[in-house]
């Protein structure tokens, strides 16, 4: 029998992690590799792993079993048994998951490093599936009447805020701007001179694609402000007087030629 | 309700990468869910049917796992449904440097999604046309009528893989997924259905699949459902060939004539 370990710190509490453990069908389906899945007998999944990798491709049966800080996925296949033990230990407000991937049957002595990579991608995904809040919960973003309190939720270092601001939003203006040495702001007047909205959404992108910016303002107030040069990105979302002062600083760091795309919020739920 | 997060690699020979994107599945869709793909060609790309608003951050997140999104090249959508182009003015933000690839007819659409796409928008002629994506082309391939009247496949040569939009498309049932047809006679079951209420017209479903035939592709991947490889391609487009859909199976349901 071969073994591999595998650890992950996932950034949410222990229920997180339980809930998606728990949900057996869910769990496995996220799995990588997994092809095939079916919950009409129990729980059946198809693992293969791509051709130009090492021939690897089974159909397991699940049993599952738990106790208070442990869960055990039984798989049995045609060619193998395929064992994960996953187990749970809370620290503070994040979770330490540990997990033992076991597995017998053919190939199992070339198996070595493929089944590493295997059980690491389960703990990623088993992060990803904890950390990430369920789609359907990301679409309950509440809408005020107010366009502000969708924008007061615009962070871009979390593009579903983003995406769920653009949803209610109508492109106004696009165009090539060439903005001069601290010229942002002279940007900003000059676009506020046809679109009169309170809210902007403002982006740019240069034609090589190297620098790029995101900025959300009310009035001339930069709410959230993402900046990406040579040096990679950085972003910023106001939300005191120390955050303001940084974000203009870095709003006055944008220059050169963009191709600038303009947004205002249409409103809807 | 099925929901994979993990992309799955269908080509790769270190140059060219084709990968699926994930699947999930919402409450409404019944079985239909939706496919999306990403082509890597050195360090250009194109996201064929980038799908809509709550696909997103799944697709985006596994692009970006991929390829940093300003190396999309082409935003390809086969035609003009929700399922395909509702996420379009997240794309056009989230790759800025794409061009958006559609055919003709469904241009003028476009600023009804709330983008001002002038300068981004590249109309594909009814004929069809071929795009550069690094090194490699992907050929948009006419499949009008079906189901939409300006609709498009897209062939990547490099890879002989075919995106054939909805042509090919199944509706799992409750509980059950699968990437690859694996049983074909299987299969028919979830295809039926759909492609003679969907297809509008089978001189227009025999016209593609001579055509497609030329093309010789070793997989097709539909925009719903399962992918068709080895035997079974030839199988679907046998059972293709075969198949009454549309007003011609329909007209007396619809008419009472």
């Amino acid at each position: 029998m071969k073994r591999k370990n595998s650890s992950v710190s996932v950034n949410a509490p222990k229920e997180a992690v339980e809930a998606v453990l728990e949900d057996l069908p869910s769990f496995i389906t996220n799995w990588p590799y997994v092809v095939k899945v079916s919950t009409r007998n129990g729980v059946s999944a198809e693992i293969m792993l791509p051709r130009f990798v090492f021939k690897f491709r089974d159909t397991y049966q699940f049993d599952y079993h738990t106790d208070y800080n442990s869960y055990i996925y039984d798989g049995t296949g045609k060619r193998g048994h395929l064992v994960l033990l996953v187990t749970l230990k809370e620290w503070q407000k994040s979770t330490s998951v540990e997990l033992e991937l076991s597995y017998q049957g053919k190939g199992e002595f070339w198996l070595g490093k493929t089944l590493q990579d295997f059980v690491d991608r389960i703990g990623k995904s088993l992060k990803e599936l904890a950390e990430n809040r369920p789609v359907s919960e990301e679409l309950k973003v509440p809408a005020g009447k107010e366009h502000g309190f969708i924008s007061e939720h615009v962070d871009f270092s979390d593009p579903m805020s983003v995406a769920n601001f653009l949803a209610k939003s109508r492109m106004v203006h696009g165009g090539l701007h060439i903005i001069g040495k601290n010229g942002f702001f002279d940007l900003v007047g000059e676009l506020r001179a046809n679109v009169k909205d309170k809210i902007l959404y403002i982006s740019g992108i240069t034609n090589d694609g190297t620098k790029s910016f995101k900025v959300l303002l009310e009035g001339s107030r930069i709410l959230a402000i993402e900046y990406r040069h040579e040096n990679g990105p950085k972003a910023l979302k106001v939300q005191n007087e120390a955050d303001a002062r940084a974000a203009i600083e870095l709003a006055s760091l944008i220059e050169g030629a963009f191709m600038v795309n303009v947004w205002v919020p249409v409103g809807g739920v | 309700m099925i929901r994979n997060m993990n992309s799955y690699p269908l080509y790769d020979d270190g140059e060219h990468k084709v990968f699926w994107l994930g699947i999930e599945e919402s409450e409404d869709e019944k079985g239909i869910l939706t496919n999306q793909y990403l082509v890597v060609d050195g360090s250009e790309a194109a996201l064929i049917e980038p799908g809509g608003f709550f696909v997103f951050s799944r697709v985006l997140k596994n692009v970006s796992s991929i390829v940093p999104p300003t190396q999309i090249k082409y935003l390809m959508y086969s035609h003009q449904d929700p399922d395909v182009v509702a996420g379009l003015n997240l794309w056009f933000e989230y790759a800025p440097l794409a061009k958006l690839v559609i055919s003709d007819l469904w241009v003028r659409f476009i600023p009804h999604l709330a983008v001002l796409s002038a300068g981004r928008t590249i109309g594909i002629p009814d004929k069809g046309a071929d795009f550069k994506l690094g090194k490699s082309i992907i050929k948009a391939v006419p499949s009008h009528y079906l189901h939409s009247p300006g609709n498009f496949s897209f062939y990547d040569e490099k890879s002989g893989i075919l995106f054939s939009s909805d042509i090919g498309a199944a509706a799992f049932t409750d509980g059950e997924w699968y990437l690859f047809v694996e049983d074909f006679d299987d299969h028919l079951r979830h295809m039926e259905g759909f492609h003679r209420r969907y297809m509008s017209s089978t001189k227009a479903l025999r016209a593609w699949v001579r055509h497609v035939r030329k093309l010789k592709p070793k997989v097709i991947s539909p925009q719903h459902g399962a992918i068709f490889r080895d035997e079974h391609v030839g199988k679907f487009l046998d059972w293709l060939e075969n198949l009454e859909v549309g007003i011609d199976v329909f007209e007396k349901e619809f008419y009472g004539e």
